[in-house]
């Protein structure tokens, strides 16, 4: 039976955690979450970013969320920031979307290009 | 939208918007009816505004001139003979309270309301979220989460570090599924 006494154990564990990381180039993904995005299915394609870059302990990953982006006709969409600022906006993205997006880009720094905005628009 | 909890998230995602500090949820299960309440500590509306919210030409945001989530969910809540009442005072905050009749041919189901109150805890606008779910049968406890309490405990460490937000995922799907 889980409880908050277990909380406090796992707590510990990422406070050493935390004092151990150092400052490194990360990557900000910031899911859109109006109701256009919740609509078209942005909630469990948010909770597979948490879980997969928690699971996956990529430290320099911040996961977020955003509201409308204006695009709501392509929702679910995920815009990528690098360390730079640099975006990346990708479109119509599901769960099965979600592994390669963190693989090949937040791991591999590769852009998903067929995953993006102006891909998925110029296809239309 | 296709299920309640979708349409707990995204009107509970309206207190970010109101800059509220806390948002409460309480849900209430019997056997004919689901009430739910929503409640936050936001900025509020006027009446002006608060007479326009469930007509969906109506909207604060300004990426776009519709605003869906509250007239959706007000229509959800009428299908089943129900209803969706809104109170709000200016710099006090927003209450919502909707009431289903589940067993109505056009009821919608819960859905997956663990991912919904996960991804409500995880929001980046620092708001604390209090929610407590009220289950069908009297004899089952009731589900109650605190973010304020959960804070507590973690003592600086932030809800969003990786292991703490797999276990607070897993114990909220362990609770409410």
């Amino acid at each position: 039976m889980k409880s908050l006494a277990e909380l406090k154990k796992i707590r510990e564990e990422a406070a050493n955690r935390m004092n151990l990381r150092a400052a490194k180039d990360g990557y900000r993904v910031a899911v859109g979450m109006a109701t256009c995005g919740i609509t078209a299915g942005a909630r469990p394609v948010l909770a597979a970013f948490v879980e997969k870059v928690a699971k996956e302990n990529l430290d320099n990953v911040i996961v977020t969320q955003v509201g409308c982006l204006g695009e709501c006709a392509l929702e679910p969409v995920v815009e990528v920031f690098d360390a730079e600022g640099n975006r990346t906006t990708y479109a119509k993205v599901h769960v099965e979307d979600v592994d390669k997006i963190v693989e090949e880009h937040l791991k591999g720094g590769k852009v998903v290009t067929e995953k993006t905005l102006e891909v998925i628009k110029n296809a239309k | 939208m296709i299920d309640l909890s979708l349409h707990i998230l995204d009107v509970a995602s309206n207190a970010f918007k109101a800059q509220a500090s806390l948002v409460k949820i309480t849900i209430k299960e019997n056997s004919t009816t689901i009430q739910i309440w929503i409640e936050d500590n936001g900025c509020g509306m006027s009446q002006e505004v608060l007479s326009q919210v469930t007509n969906p030409f109506y909207t604060s945001r300004t990426t776009r001139k519709v605003g869906l989530g509250l007239p959706l969910f007000k229509q959800t809540c009428e299908q089943t003979g129900g209803f969706l009442e809104i109170t709000s005072q200016i710099n006090q905050g927003t209450m919502v309270h909707a009431l289903m009749y589940k067993n109505h041919i056009d009821a919608i189901p819960m859905g997956n309301l663990a991912e919904s109150l996960f991804v409500l805890i995880m929001n980046p606008y620092n708001c604390d979220v209090a929610f407590e779910m009220n289950f069908e049968d009297p004899n089952k406890t009731p589900f109650v989460l605190d973010t304020r309490e959960i804070k507590e405990v973690l003592d600086g460490v932030a809800l969003t570090e990786n292991a703490v937000s797999i276990w607070l995922k897993e114990y909220i799907e362990k609770e409410l599924l």
